[in-house]
């Protein structure tokens, strides 16, 4: 209880009140005395602490368990993060790659309490996870939490406090000032953080406190640490915390984000502007159009420049302006019909379009262990990268060397398309299909998969995996 | 007198099968027509388009022909030429400076002729007084060569040895018949480079030392093991003799031709075999049918299994072993008509398949560099049509080559891209591309709208004259 009265805050719900009051007092007091003879750097030591004091409890270091592949060998593989209880019932923000794959995670709180808990949700488009504790194995006590400030009041040149827990016990508090908060990572197929731009810090930021949160001197949460760069110094960068409770609030409610769909890839439109010397034109043009998208649907085109969505202007000057035109696209209700306003050979058009469900849904990794074999949903990551023409299929992330699925010539990196010619849509689907050729196997699995645009076609006698299964 | 006869005969028969000509012999007799090719490989520079890095290298070359032919290693010109040769991908001009150093001394200019990569060598012209003859090298047939033979190998050092001929007797350890025939030498670290002249015991020239293709990739089981090999590969004469008499010719485009299907394939597995009810024990499923290719216009099918190719079965169970059938198309002349057994559905059918030459390759397109706007352009070929499964009537130019600091450069350009559109206008080919682009170097436009495709996305590259 000791650790408790130095932090003050939040550790005791009962005693909530009293002590605020009773720390409003003392406070008081003391700064009533000391106030006239600090100077501004003493004053800004105490602002620092301060603001630790009321975060710290509410660190959580995280070691997940997580279940790796290596050449389709299932591995577990124990690694470490930081994250932060958010809420009296125990939920945890942290990273989306702290938490990928995992299958069990435990964490350690401030009191040396080691504590199981479950994943929510995870989401990788933003990096965030939501994990809860087990209160249970807590007693009747209530986790300390933090407050979530507001992302978009921060201001560069701020000071911040980047916190974490690199190790079981150990706390750690680097300090820099918000260096920008608008960084844009260009989307490089790998469309890392598709939705947001990120704040930059130059608050040391590394793989112990990723996940951990970026405070600021009020000791209010305003970004959660994500990456540092490797052989760079003083980069770090968080995730806004806004982004984050946003996710956190869906996430919260189901496993997964499902975002809506129109299929556009967009582009600044700066340059246009410049190429076509109308210096006031607004939009963003659009790149390219995924295939069977509801836009492509519509008969909207490449070249299009996009004026409004739903009446609501969308500009975007810079490549730092496309993740806000990017959300609000994400965010269209799925069953309503959204209108596009476009601009086409110097007139506008009105394109209705029904968004879709994104076609790409996070799902762990799924192990057909007799076959030796591991697949997993598709990304758009995937899809870029093989140039795919529609979203049907899984991909292989793994096979195993020496069991069925390698020796009947299937390979990491295929789509699966059909099975005994059943075609595969997606992962849940094909859960299903193995399923039911686990209980009543017939001789053969018949595959037809994609490698490199072609169909490559591979069989796989189950009777014989059977039989060397059992033996 | 007939008796004293016949024991004359046999007696010359056996001395010429016992006789084995001194080494001194034939490392003398050899080395007059081992000579030392130097000349300078042009990279594509990207700093300047239509503009090369010279890079100064060495061959050891063979004269194969009395008025100056000279075979060296392919690697002198690492581009692929056609759809089925794999000679690298390198941005590369055509070799020039080419010099030829004798034995003697005398040093000759020379130009390079052209390569096949399949046979591994490439010819050079030497350009000497008319009447000059040069002491040349005769190939002989090998197919008596067995395993025990002694060999010798002539080469030529490294420059800090002063390309001094390095003379070595070795024993043919090993006769590879798969995919293609080969002879193996143990233990074995090579001199300058590929290209040494390998003779017999007789003194007869019996194949050339290859460089050993290096692959870091392991993509298959038991590359890791071939990489620990420290071989000499030789190739047979048979892979070149018939070249030596009519060498490629780049300039004249007369190039080797490649017979070609046009199909993409995979073994017949054990599995697949029952799974199919396919009646024989091996085969080749094809998976790709390229568009208006040989197997195309004789309607083969993805799915479709060749048993058999005029007379030889295909028995292949495993998909490294599908190069057997690559080599089998390879051995045909173009314009060959072959016959398929192919099973489908079912059923056997017989299909007639008039094999043509492949595609030439991206390498050898015709070039068109734009270095105001800083990048050159080529024809898109069929083979980046079909590697890249566009449709054969896809529009556009292939950015061969961006000047990283050039307009195009810093809009965005990338090598890769097909360019659809300029300023709206439709490109539909080269020809077209051509036009296009002359007729705006010419304008005042100060900036250019590309429409461009990669990997099956468009995007828009603003090419602005004043960066």
């Amino acid at each position: 209880m000791k650790l408790v009265n130095i932090f003050g805050i939040h550790n005791d719900m009962n005693n909530h009140n009293r002590k605020i009051s009773r720390y409003i007092i003392l406070g008081s007091l003391i700064l009533g005395i000391i106030l006239p003879l600090t100077s501004p750097a003493q004053d800004l030591q105490q602002r620092i602490l301060d603001a630790r004091n009321k975060v710290m409890p509410a660190l959580v270091h995280i070691e997940p368990v997580r279940t790796v592949f290596s050449t389709g060998e299932k591995r577990h593989a124990l690694v470490t993060g930081s994250g932060f209880i958010f809420s009296p019932e125990g939920y945890i923000l942290t990273n989306h790659h702290v938490v990928e794959n995992a299958e069990k995670v435990s964490c350690t709180l401030y009191n040396k309490k080691k504590l199981s808990a479950e994943i929510i949700g995870s989401d990788p488009s933003t990096d965030v996870a939501v994990i809860k504790l087990n209160l249970e194995e807590m007693g009747d006590e209530t986790p300390p939490f933090v407050e979530l400030g507001n992302s978009d009041s921060l201001e560069v040149g701020q000071f911040v406090l980047a916190m974490g827990s690199p190790l079981g016990l150990s706390r750690s508090v680097s300090m820099g000032v918000i260096s920008s908060i608008d960084r844009y990572f260009e989307d490089s197929g790998m469309m890392i953080s598709p939705y947001n731009l990120w704040i930059q810090t130059d608050a040391a930021i590394n793989p112990g406190n990723s996940g951990g949160p970026l405070i600021n001197l009020e000791g209010k949460v305003v970004g959660i640490n994500a990456r540092g760069v490797f052989m760079a110094e003083n980069l770090g960068f968080a995730i806004p915390i806004n982004l984050a409770r946003e996710v956190a609030e869906k996430l919260q409610l189901g496993n997964s984000i499902r975002r809506s769909w129109i299929g556009l890839e967009l582009q600044p439109v700066k340059e246009l502007r410049e190429y076509l010397d109308q210096p006031e034109l607004q939009g963003v043009l659009i790149a390219n159009l995924d295939p069977l998208s509801p836009g492509e649907k519509a008969g909207m085109k490449p070249g299009d420049l996009l004026l409004s969505i739903n009446q609501i202007p969308v500009n975007a000057n810079y490549d730092e302006d496309l993740p806000a035109i990017r959300k609000i696209i994400t965010d269209l209700p799925v069953s309503q019909e959204a209108t596009l306003e476009v601009w086409r050979n110097g007139k506008t058009r009105k394109f209705s379009v029904q968004p879709k469900p994104e076609p790409f849904i996070f799902q762990t990794e799924f192990e057909c262990e007799d076959w030796g074999l591991v697949v997993k949903s598709l990304t758009r990551n995937i899809f870029e990268i093989l140039g795919l023409a529609d979203y049907d299929g899984v991909y292989i992330s793994a096979v195993k060397n020496g069991e069925a699925a390698e020796r009947a010539g299937l390979q990491a990196g295929d789509i699966i398309r059909s099975v005994n010619h059943t075609p595969i849509e997606n992962l849940e689907q094909f859960k299903k299909v193995y399923q039911t050729l686990q209980e009543d196997p017939p001789r053969f699995a018949y595959f037809e998969v994609l490698r490199q645009y072609s169909p490559y076609f591979a069989a796989i006698d189950l009777h014989k995996v059977r039989a060397d299964k059992s033996k | 007198m007939k008796s004293l006869i016949s024991i004359i005969l046999i007696g010359i028969l056996f001395s010429e099968i016992l006789y084995s000509a001194p080494p001194k012999e034939i490392y003398l007799s050899a080395r007059n027509s081992i000579c030392l090719v130097s000349f300078y490989q042009n990279m594509a520079s990207d700093s300047k388009i239509g503009s090369f890095d010279k890079i100064k290298k060495y061959r050891i070359g063979i004269l194969v022909r009395p008025e100056g032919l000279v075979m060296v290693s392919n690697d002198v010109y690492p581009v692929s030429l056609d759809f089925v040769s794999s000679g690298g991908s390198l941005l590369s001009g055509i070799p020039t400076e080419f010099k030829v150093k004798m034995a003697d001394g005398q040093e000759y200019p020379a130009h390079f002729l052209g390569k096949d990569d399949q046979a591994r060598v490439a010819f050079i012209k030497m350009h000497s007084p008319r009447d000059d003859i040069h002491p040349f090298i005769e190939f002989v047939p090998t197919l008596n060569v067995e395993i025990t033979d002694s060999i010798y190998t002539l080469e030529l050092l490294a420059q800090n040895y002063n390309f001094s001929p390095l003379f070595t007797g070795h024993q043919i350890n090993a006769i590879v018949e798969s995919p293609q025939r080969k002879f193996l030498v143990n233990n074995f670290s090579p001199a300058l480079s590929a290209g040494g002249l390998v003779l017999n015991r007789h003194g007869q020239a019996i194949g050339v030392m290859l460089t050993q293709a290096f692959d870091f990739t392991f993509m298959q089981p038991g590359d890791f093991e071939d990489f620990q090999k420290s071989y000499l590969e030789i190739a047979p004469s048979e892979w070149f003799m018939d070249l030596i008499k009519d060498p490629p010719n780049l300039q004249e485009n007369q190039l080797s031709q490649k017979s070609w299907l046009g199909i993409q394939m995979q073994a017949l597995t054990p599995e697949l075999k029952e799974y199919l009810k396919v009646p024989q024990d091996g085969g080749i499923i094809i998976n790709q049918v390229f568009p208006e290719s040989p197997a195309a216009k004789a309607k083969l099918k993805i799915g479709d299994i060749i048993l058999a190719i005029d007379d030889s079965t295909l028995l292949i169970k495993e998909d490294e072993q599908t190069a057997q059938l690559r080599n089998l198309i390879l051995s045909y002349p173009p314009q060959e008509e072959i016959q398929l057994k192919i099973f489908r559905e079912g059923k056997i059918l017989q299909k007639k398949v008039k094999l043509t030459s492949a595609p030439k390759a991206i390498g050898l397109a015709e070039s068109f560099p734009v270095p105001e706007w800083g990048f050159e352009i080529r024809e898109l070929t069929r083979d980046i049509v079909y590697r890249d499964n566009l449709p054969l009537n896809t529009p556009g130019v292939f950015v061969y080559q961006v000047d990283r600091a050039s307009p195009a450069g810093i809009g965005g350009l990338q090598i890769g891209d097909i360019i659809q559109e300029i300023d709206g206008r439709e490109i539909n080919d080269f020809t077209n591309g051509k036009e296009i682009i002359s007729a705006h170097l010419s304008g005042t436009r100060q900036m250019h709208l590309l429409k461009v495709l990669s990997n099956h996305h468009t995007r828009f590259v603003f090419v602005d004259l004043r960066k």
